[in-house]
């Protein structure tokens, strides 16, 4: 199955740009006392390259957390990599020494949580935790450090940053201490930012500031960004490229134009019919009957199955990913 | 009308120990009507007042000068007994229905004590009683005997709204009913609310940040910002074309 997976994703694979990272056959199980390990994604793969902005969409439980946090081993307790391998830059990130990947974590590859307030300590000045990663990283004087970080607060568009540096995170507001968060990911300049729902949180029209940053920083920087989100319309307007997940899998991935104009797989077609428009709703918006499962479900076949209009009896045998268009690939035996 | 509110002034005065300054205006002149049967939605982002206006219909926070009347009655004015009425016919739901239920009490058990309230329904009654509003809002009625913490956040929702109908009230009041549940869920629980609506006559009263949840759900809308209402209108035209600088940028960071 794995391997099918690679195939599909070297296959839907844009031969221009170079690869950054490459996951290949990611597997992550949550460790159970009575029972054997249970996974909670599955056979994922999917690829960034060089100055991409790649969308990872799904909703609870679709394992897009989790898939991110692997990769710069912040897996919760009890959650662990059993399968798989991540290739950044010529190494495999999971087969890394603990010490190892603190070297990477932070500088090369960085991650914009979702929660702002509790990311943030709360009896430490802004500017000491914006500039942490840099201190932890390289031996720069302290005057330094503090001269970065005012440039860092304003590339964020902090107001007054040389004085808001020495401001504790409860003075900030909630789009300030996103914004802040995100100057901390950038601190090193790394080439990978994973962004994890950084502006679920947020007002709409800060949302919109928070992305036209991520925007700016691809093109001043040539950063790549792995933007992990439930919201389609945010995806659709910021990301190159995007891989669905549903139930612990990737269902479908593909250029955003191909997504959004033709969507393959059922679930992709009915999560974009149950969000509401600015315009042109229908009387009654789409919904998909049943409830998301667990990722840990074992349901045997397609695991969209019992909720999926067009199942049919193939549909009992679990589909691989496989090439549907021109960089398109989708996990569904009708697509 | 179901509801009219002319002129609501509602400040906060400013913290600190001498309480000194102008203090922050929560509402600023905040006139607006909503009749029966009809769905209004209230827009702005965070600090806009929206909130306050919402806890004010509710009679939660007082307000310090105009006037919100509901049905006949102005609301400040309301005596104990007519207090008791209007708790029944207005009904809020929160963003998050864990605020809606006792975590020891069944779902069921909640959901019963609206019928408590009414006065009206015979105890052996009940828990058909229950039962029908659980399948109303779309959940298996054996979920009336499980606690909060077994249900997703969808399932509580709807329990939540399953509350709420159990006084058959005249308004709903909805504070981000959706905003914590996934799109698909969000999909469901909004249809929920229109299909109620259109079967049992409530009017509604929704508010988000979310505009296409809006446009979705709400006949007019009134936008809100700085507690002032900067434009009211047809949800559609208002979208369609915004007037003030600041609908626009609403607008625009919606589509």
């Amino acid at each position: 199955m794995a391997e099918a997976a690679r195939l599909a994703e070297r296959d839907s694979g844009r031969d221009s740009g170079r690869n950054l990272l490459v996951v290949e056959g990611l597997r992550i199980e949550l460790e159970r006392r009575a029972e054997p390990p249970a996974p909670i994604a599955r056979d994922v793969s999917l690829r960034v390259d060089e100055g991409e902005i790649v969308g990872l969409i799904g909703e609870s439980g679709s394992g897009k957390t989790v898939t991110a946090k692997s990769l710069i081993g912040l897996l919760p307790d009890r959650i662990r990599v059993a399968a798989g391998r991540a290739m950044y830059r010529g190494r495999d990130l999971f087969a890394l020494a603990p010490e190892e990947m603190r070297a990477v974590r932070g500088a090369e590859i960085s991650l914009i949580p979702q929660d702002a307030l509790h990311a943030l300590n709360p009896v430490q000045i802004i500017g000491r935790q914006v500039g942490e990663p840099v201190e932890v990283h390289t031996k720069r004087p302290a005057a330094d450090i503090r001269d970065l970080v005012v440039r860092l607060l304003e590339r964020v568009r902090i107001p007054e940053p040389r004085a808001r540096a020495g401001d504790y995170p409860h003075q900030f507001s909630g789009g300030m201490q996103q914004r802040a968060l995100t100057a901390m990911a950038l601190s090193m300049e790394p080439p990978l930012i994973l962004a994890d729902e950084p502006t679920t949180a947020l007002d709409v029209t800060i949302q919109a500031e928070i992305i036209a940053l991520i925007r700016d920083l691809r093109a001043q920087t040539g950063a790549s960004f792995l933007f992990i989100s439930h919201d389609l319309g945010l995806v659709s307007s910021l990301c190159d490229r995007i891989y669905v997940m549903y139930a612990g899998e990737i269902v479908e991935s593909g250029a955003r134009g191909e997504i959004f104009e033709r969507p393959r797989h059922p679930y992709t077609h009915a999560l974009m019919g149950a969000a509401p428009r600015l315009l042109g709703n229908p009387e009654r918006l789409s919904t998909i009957p049943g409830r998301i499962p667990q990722p840990t479900e074992e349901l045997g076949g397609c695991r969209f199955r019992d909720r999926c209009p067009l199942a049919e009896s193939r549909c009992a045998d679990h589909p691989v990913l496989r090439a549907v268009g021109e960089g398109h690939a989708a996990r569904c035996w009708l697509a | 009308m179901l509801v009219q509110s002319r002129n609501v002034r509602k400040t906060y005065r400013a913290g600190g120990l001498l309480r000194r300054g102008p203090g922050i205006v929560a509402l600023d002149d905040v006139s607006f009507s909503l009749a029966e049967g009809e769905s209004l939605g209230v827009v702005g982002e965070s600090g806009s007042g929206k909130s306050t206006l919402l806890r004010t219909i509710l009679r939660l926070t007082p307000y310090d000068a105009g006037s919100i009347v509901f049905g006949d009655t102005e609301i400040a004015a309301m005596d104990r007994n007519a207090l008791r009425r209007f708790r029944q016919r207005v009904q809020p739901v929160f963003q998050n229905p864990w605020s809606t239920f006792n975590p020891r009490f069944s779902v069921g058990a909640s959901i019963a004590l609206g019928f408590d309230l009414l006065g009206n329904v015979a105890k052996a009654e009940i828990p058909d009683r229950v039962a029908g509003l659980l399948d109303d809002v779309g959940l298996d009625p054996s979920l009336a005997r499980a606690l909060p913490h077994q249900l997703s956040g969808g399932q509580r929702q709807r329990a939540a709204i399953a509350r709420a109908l159990a006084v058959q009230p005249d308004l709903l009041l909805l504070d981000e009913p959706t905003s914590a549940l996934d799109v698909s869920v969000q999909a469901q629980v909004l249809n929920l609310f229109k299909d109620l609506q259109s079967r049992y006559g409530f009017s509604m009263m929704l508010v988000t940040h979310d505009l296409p949840v809006v446009t979705f759900m709400c006949d007019n809308v009134l936008v809100m910002k700085s507690g002032a209402i900067v434009e009211r209108g047809e949800t559609e035209t208002v979208v369609r074309a915004p007037e003030s600088e600041y609908t626009r940028r609403l607008v625009s960071s919606a589509s």
